[in-house]
C-alpha cells in the first residue's frame, strides 16, 4: 500500500504547564479553541495534512504533560522527533525564564540536527504581557532558534508556527531520495523517523 | 422516573438494610459495590434528616441532588473505615500562598468538562473554589505529598458526590493509602507500578503483549487511568462514580488488572491497527464510550484472586534495568555526539583537515612534524650519498 503522503514529519510541543500547548495543537489541527482545555497528563498526539512545495506533509504532533514531574517519562520522546516547538507564556515571565531548562531537556534527549522553534504564546492579552517580544526574539536569536509570537485563542500565527517548522526540518532534510526531477516519490522515498525500531516505520500509509 | 431498574432491585433493598443497620455487613457492602453496577445510586432521599436514609432511583438533574450523595458517602466512609471527623480545610489566605497553588488553580480550572451537565457556572465556580482548598489542605496538611496533575480529577469526584469537609476526609484518606505512590516527589514509583501491566496482558494474551511492546508505545498511554482512577479519560461522570465504588472497596493494586483487561478487551482493535506507536496510541488512550466496564471489572477482580501482582516482580525488574539501560545508552550517545561535534566544528587549519584522511599513526603530532620529517629523510640520503661517495 502506498502512503498517502510524501513526507511524515514528528514534531513535539514542550514548556511549562498551562503556556497553551494543548491549545495551540487544538487550534492548528481542528481549528478550535476552548478556554478550558483539560490538562495534558503524559502525551498526546494529532494529525495534521499539510501542502508543501507541491509536497504533502504530514504532520504528527505529540503534546505533553507540562509538569516537572513528567519530564522523565515524556524525555522518552524528544528521541524520535524532527522538529520541537518549545512553548511560554507571554504572560509569565516563569516560563520564559524556565526555557533554558527545557533547551536543556532537547540537548540531553533528542537527536543533535533536530529543528526547534521558541513560541511565545497568549500574544493576545496585551495588559498581561510580561515578556516584551524584543528580549525573546533577542533569546531566540542568540540561539539561532526562529522565533514567533502566537495566540492559540485568536488563530494569531499559529498556522504559521508550525508552516514554519515543516518548512525548516524540509529544508534541513533536502529533497526525497529517489525522485526523478519533476517525477513523484515512491514509498523508498518516504521520510520518517523510527520511534523504536526502524522496521515499524515508513511503509504503509498507517492508521491515522 | 423515580422507578429502580429491575435488575438492581434487590440490590438497593439489600444496600439499604445494610445502611441502616447497626453493625453493617462491611464485606457484603464490598461485594455489592465491587459487583455489577456498584453501588447504584443515584440519589438518596433523606427521611427525618440524616438518620433513615432510603435509596431511591431518580434520573433529575443533578441541581435536584440535595444533600447530595449521602446513601453513597455512608457507604464510601464504611468501604474506608472512616471515622467522623470534624477537621477543618485551610483557608484560602494560607493555602494561597502554597508553592503549588498556582499550579493547583491551573488544574482546577481546566477540569470543567469534569462537571456533569445541569450544574450551573455559578455553582460550578463555587465547587472549584471547594476543589483547590481541599486539593491544598491534603497537601499542606501532609508536606511529604507531591500535587500531581490528575489527583484534582479524583478530588473533583469525590466533591461533586459527597461535598466539600467529606470529600477532604476522604483525600486525605486516599492519599496516604490508594495515591500514595503517585504522590512521591518523583513518577520513579508510579512507572515502575505501570509497568506491570506487560505481563498482566501477557498472561491473557502473549500475542497482543507482543504487538503492544513492539509498537514502543510503552506505558505513558495509560498513565492517566493510573493516577486519575480513569476519572481524567471518561466522559460520564457516572461511570467514573461506578468505577469509583469498585476501587475503593477493592485492594489498591486492582487498577493494574483493570488496565490489563481494558487493553485486553480490545484486542482486535489493537490488533488490526498498523504496529506503530502513534497507531498503537491512537486506538489506546481514548476509551469508547460503548464500552462494557462491568465486564472488564469482574474479569479483572478473578485475575487478581489468580495472580498475585508479586509473581510479576522478577519480569518487571528486568524490564527496569532495560528501559535505564536504553535511557542511559541515549544519553551517553547524545553526548558523546555532542562531544564529536564540537570537535569538529572547531577551526582547524586546513594543514590538518588534510590530515584526516591519512591513517592516525603516521599523523605528525605536531604541525611542523611533516618538515622534520622531510628534512631528517634529507639528512639521511646526504649521509648516504655522502658514505656512498667516500
Amino acid at each position: 500500500m502506498s502512503p498517502d503522503y510524501d513526507y511524515l514529519f514528528k514534531l513535539l510541543l514542550i514548556g511549562d504547564s498551562g503556556v497553551g500547548k494543548s491549545c495551540l495543537l487544538l487550534r492548528f489541527a481542528d481549528d478550535t479553541y476552548t478556554d478550558s482545555y483539560i490538562s495534558t497528563i503524559g502525551v498526546d498526539f494529532k494529525i495534521r495534512t499539510i501542502k508543501l512545495d507541491n509536497k504533502t506533509v504530514k504532520l504528527q504532533i505529540w503534546d505533553t504533560a507540562g509538569q516537572e514531574r513528567f519530564r522523565t517519562i515524556t524525555s522518552s520522546y524528544y528521541r524520535g522527533a524532527h522538529g520541537i516547538i518549545v512553548v511560554y507564556d507571554c504572560t509569565d515571565m516563569e516560563t520564559f525564564t524556565n526555557l533554558k531548562q527545557w533547551l536543556e531537556e532537547i540537548a540531553r534527549y533528542a537527536c543533535d540536527n533536530v529543528n526547534k522553534l521558541l513560541v511565545g504564546n497568549k500574544c493576545d492579552l496585551h495588559d498581561k504581557r510580561a515578556v516584551d517580544e524584543a528580549t525573546a526574539k533577542e533569546y531566540a536569536d542568540h540561539l539561532k532558534i526562529p522565533f514567533l509570537e502566537t495566540s492559540a485563542k485568536q488563530a494569531t500565527n499559529v498556522e504559521l508556527a508550525f508552516l514554519t517548522m515543516a518548512a525548516e526540518i524540509k529544508n534541513r532534510i533536502g529533497p526525497l531520495d529517489g525522485q526523478g526531477p519533476g517525477g513523484a516519490a515512491d514509498g523508498v522515498g518516504k521520510v520518517t523517523i523510527d520511534s523504536k525500531s526502524s522496521d515499524t516505520s515508513g511503509g504503509s500509509g498507517g492508521c491515522c | 422516573m423515580n422507578e429502580v431498574p429491575e435488575n438492581y432491585k434487590s440490590k438497593v433493598d439489600e444496600l439499604n438494610k445494610i445502611l441502616l443497620s447497626k453493625n453493617p455487613d462491611i464485606n457484603r457492602l464490598r461485594d455489592l459495590a465491587i459487583s455489577d453496577g456498584g453501588l447504584v445510586i443515584k440519589e438518596m432521599t433523606s427521611v427525618k434528616g440524616l438518620d433513615l436514609h432510603i435509596v431511591t432511583w431518580s434520573m433529575q438533574s443533578y441541581e435536584s441532588i440535595n444533600p447530595i450523595g449521602l446513601v453513597r458517602l455512608e457507604a464510601w466512609k464504611l468501604l474506608l473505615n472512616l471515622p467522623s471527623n470534624d477537621e477543618k480545610l485551610y483557608p484560602l489566605e494560607i493555602i494561597k500562598d502554597h508553592p503549588e497553588y498556582h499550579q493547583v488553580d491551573m488544574d482546577v480550572r481546566r477540569c470543567l468538562k469534569r462537571f456533569p451537565p445541569g450544574i450551573s457556572y455559578e455553582k460550578i465556580g463555587i465547587l472549584q473554589k471547594e476543589l483547590i482548598a481541599i486539593i491544598l489542605s491534603v497537601i499542606k496538611e501532609y508536606p511529604d505529598l507531591k500535587y500531581y496533575q490528575g489527583y484534582h480529577d479524583v478530588a473533583v469526584t469525590f466533591l461533586i458526590e459527597v461535598g466539600q469537609k467529606e470529600a477532604y476526609s476522604i483525600m486525605k484518606h486516599l492519599s496516604l493509602h490508594h495515591l500514595k505512590e503517585f504522590l512521591k516527589p518523583t513518577m520513579e514509583e508510579t512507572s515502575y507500578l505501570l509497568l506491570h501491566v506487560f505481563p498482566l496482558i501477557k498472561k491473557l494474551d502473549p500475542e497482543l503483549e507482543e504487538f503492544i511492546e513492539k509498537s514502543g508505545i510503552g506505558t505513558i498511554f495509560a498513565l492517566p487511568w493510573l493516577i486519575s482512577w480513569f476519572s481524567h479519560s471518561l466522559d460520564q461522570h457516572s461511570k467514573v462514580v461506578r468505577l469509583f465504588d469498585f476501587f475503593l472497596a477493592s485492594p489498591k493494586e486492582i487498577i493494574l488488572y483493570v488496565i490489563a483487561q481494558l487493553i485486553n478487551a480490545r484486542r482486535d482493535e489493537v490488533l488490526s491497527t498498523e504496529c506503530d506507536m502513534a497507531c498503537v496510541h491512537m486506538v489506546l488512550s481514548k476509551i469508547p464510550e460503548s464500552l462494557n466496564f462491568e465486564i472488564i471489572l469482574d474479569k479483572a477482580t478473578k485475575m487478581y484472586k489468580e495472580y498475585d501482582l508479586s509473581n510479576f516482580k522478577h519480569e518487571v525488574d528486568e524490564r527496569v534495568i532495560l528501559e535505564a539501560k536504553l535511557l542511559n545508552d541515549q544519553r551517553e550517545e547524545n553526548a558523546k555526539r555532542k562531544k564529536d561535534k564540537t570537535f569538529s566544528n572547531q577551526e582547524q587549519p586546513v594543514f590538518n583537515k588534510a590530515f584526516r584522511y591519512v591513517p592516525i599513526w603516521i599523523r605528525p603530532r605536531m604541525r611542523f612534524g611533516l618538515l622534520f620529517f622531510g628534512f631528517s629523510l634529507a639528512a639521511g640520503l646526504w649521509a648516504v650519498f655522502k658514505s656512498n661517495n667516500n
